[in-house]
């Protein structure tokens, strides 16, 4: 038990509001939020290596021990995600501090970045479900205000939609506990597993659980994205680079959490459907990957072809796929930060958004074209960068499940991922140079610094995959196996108790 | 009890569907007030009503 377990939510809910009275001190705000990100980093580094050491951590806030009282849980699986999730928005706040306009940040951008930044946190280390509904709203309320930063027509009118289908998708969230709670009459996670394990395959638990993936399918964007690619095409370019890597990455936290933790009783119904969901949704996002004409679209039906790759992973459900899912979310946390910069600094520099209007970059802005190579290297997972492993993870995983349709399908989509970004790359970077050199912008090089931290991660992820893999197997194996959660939460002879009874 | 307060969490939902459905900005704002109401009356229901006799 750990009291640094609930720094990563505290401490940028603290410097937020610290922030909202330092509004037109620009710089003291971004000094103190890199500063607020850097500390979270080093805290997760800490707890990684003492979860190592010493198993799954926990903290019960006030002494209510679990499941009475609401506690944080931190396992590797958690532990991993904050760490990627919070360098992530380090370099993307960097590329804000170089980019963005001075009107934007004194309308407390800061502020609202660092409280989603705990909503996030606080959504992977809780071990209350409820808890977990708050989290997501914090994490929610602030991407709200993020969405519609600038408050330009479209933004506005995307806001708007992006509002009401997470209301609504908060709404069934809440009937989904309220239907559980009824069910099995406790909240705390680890407490819920083992009355579920109890009744087994009850129908009743397992149309609960089928809500429960509506509303997470809602949040990561699986299969229900029609909200995703215009909310995700609007926002300045570092929020919604943000945006891209930790929101949706929170929906398929939770989907991970809830079907290995809370509900593997029945996997015959909710894996199942779990892994048709990720077919039609990498379906989906290639036929609109492929059809799309403006960067911005194309990347975001890329946000979804990753989606569904992940949940192929989750849907096999063996130790390997487990693997696999953790390597692939650290991955497309990194690469898709990476793409929407690159996106947006195309959008930046040409003025225009549709791939044809572009043409010849690479020669006035040769190293940004190969920045953006390495991205679209990444995503497609070509060996030494970081998509490669999880990829070959996630397949044997399916191999060994069985899951051959799912397992073609999964690859058949990198094909299409690296088209289509290969596209964006012969059209706009190759080709005849239509920017003269008079005209073009410049582009110090301070501003490639962000995507030059993105490479170099995500080469490390690549080819340091060997130094992480303790952290990994580990990750894997406490959510292949819930008794090592639920011992570590609950006191083990209780719940073997009960079970037994 | 519970049927009787499920049912009217069914008309509420269903109130509430409609106004979210419609063109006006205000009225969908509005869905989404009765639609919380929806789920408070849930919530409340499924931790299970009292039953027998009140005190007073």
């Amino acid at each position: 038990m750990s009291n640094m377990i609930v720094l990563p939510l505290i401490v940028p809910v603290i410097t937020a509001i610290l922030l909202v009275f330092l509004k037109e001190h620009v710089t003291l705000q971004r000094i103190i939020s890199l500063l607020t990100l850097s500390f979270i980093i080093i805290i997760s580094v800490i707890l990684l290596v003492e979860i190592q050491e010493q198993g799954v951590m926990r903290i019960d806030f006030s002494g209510w021990a679990p499941p009475f009282g609401i506690s944080f849980v931190a396992d590797s699986f958690a532990t991993l995600l904050v760490l990627v999730a919070n360098i992530v928005a380090l370099i993307c706040m960097l590329y804000a501090i170089f980019t963005m306009e001075l009107r934007y940040e004194k309308m407390y951008f800061y502020p609202f970045t660092l409280l989603m930044i705990a909503g996030v946190n606080g959504s992977f280390l809780t071990g209350d479900i409820f808890n977990l509904f708050v989290c997501f709203e914090v994490m929610l309320l602030a991407s709200y205000a993020l969405i519609s930063l600038g408050g330009e027509k479209i933004q506005l009118r995307e806001a708007l939609k992006y509002v009401l289908i997470n209301i609504v998708a908060s709404w069934i969230f809440l009937v989904a506990l309220a239907f559980l709670y009824g069910t099995v009459g406790t909240l705390n996670m680890a407490h819920i597993s083992v009355r579920v394990m109890e009744a087994g395959a009850n129908p009743l638990i397992t149309t609960v659980a089928l809500i429960f993936l509506i509303v997470f399918s809602l949040k990561a964007g699986l299969l229900l994205f029609f909200w995703l690619p215009g909310s995700y095409s609007v926002p300045p370019t570092a929020i919604a680079a943000l945006f891209a890597a930790l929101l949706t990455k929170v929906g398929m936290y939770a989907l991970v959490r809830s079907f290995t933790l809370l509900f593997p009783n029945n996997p015959e119904v909710t894996h199942t459907a779990l892994g048709i969901m990720a077919g039609l949704t990498i379906i989906a996002g290639c036929i609109g990957a492929l059809s799309g004409r403006d960067v911005r679209t194309i990347a975001s039906y890329n946000v979804l072809i990753g989606v569904g790759f992940i949940i192929i992973g989750l849907a096999v459900g063996t130790e390997s796929a487990l693997q696999g899912v953790i390597y692939y979310l650290m991955h497309d946390m990194i690469a898709k930060a990476m793409l929407f910069l690159a996106v947006g600094m195309m959008i930046y520099l040409t003025g225009e958004t549709v791939i044809d209007k572009m043409s010849g970059l690479i020669r006035n802005y040769p190293i940004f074209g190969w920045l953006f190579f390495i991205a679209m290297c990444s995503l497609a997972g070509i060996p030494p960068l970081s998509g490669f492993l999880g990829k070959v993870l996630i397949g044997q995983g399916a191999i060994e499940g069985g899951h051959f349709v799912l397992l073609g399908l999964g690859f058949f989509s990198s094909l299409i991922v690296l088209y289509s970004l290969l596209r964006i790359f012969l059209s706009s970077f190759f080709g005849e140079t239509i920017i003269s050199l008079e005209d073009e912008k410049p582009l110090p090089k301070r501003i490639l610094l962000p995507l030059t931290l993105l490479a170099v991660c995500t080469f490390g992820l690549g080819i340091g995959a060997e130094k992480l893999a303790p952290f990994v197997t580990d990750a894997a194996e406490t959510l292949y196996t819930p008794s090592i959660y639920i011992d570590a939460v609950l006191d083990g002879e209780q719940w073997q108790g009960e079970v037994n009874k | 009890m519970e049927s009787l307060i499920l049912v009217l969490v069914g008309i509420l939902v269903a109130v509430a569907t409609y106004l979210i459905l419609s063109k006006q900005l205000l009225r969908v704002i509005l869905g989404t007030a009765v639609l919380s109401h929806a789920a408070h009356l849930l919530i409340l229901t499924m931790g299970g009503l009292k039953k027998g006799m009140s005190r007073y």
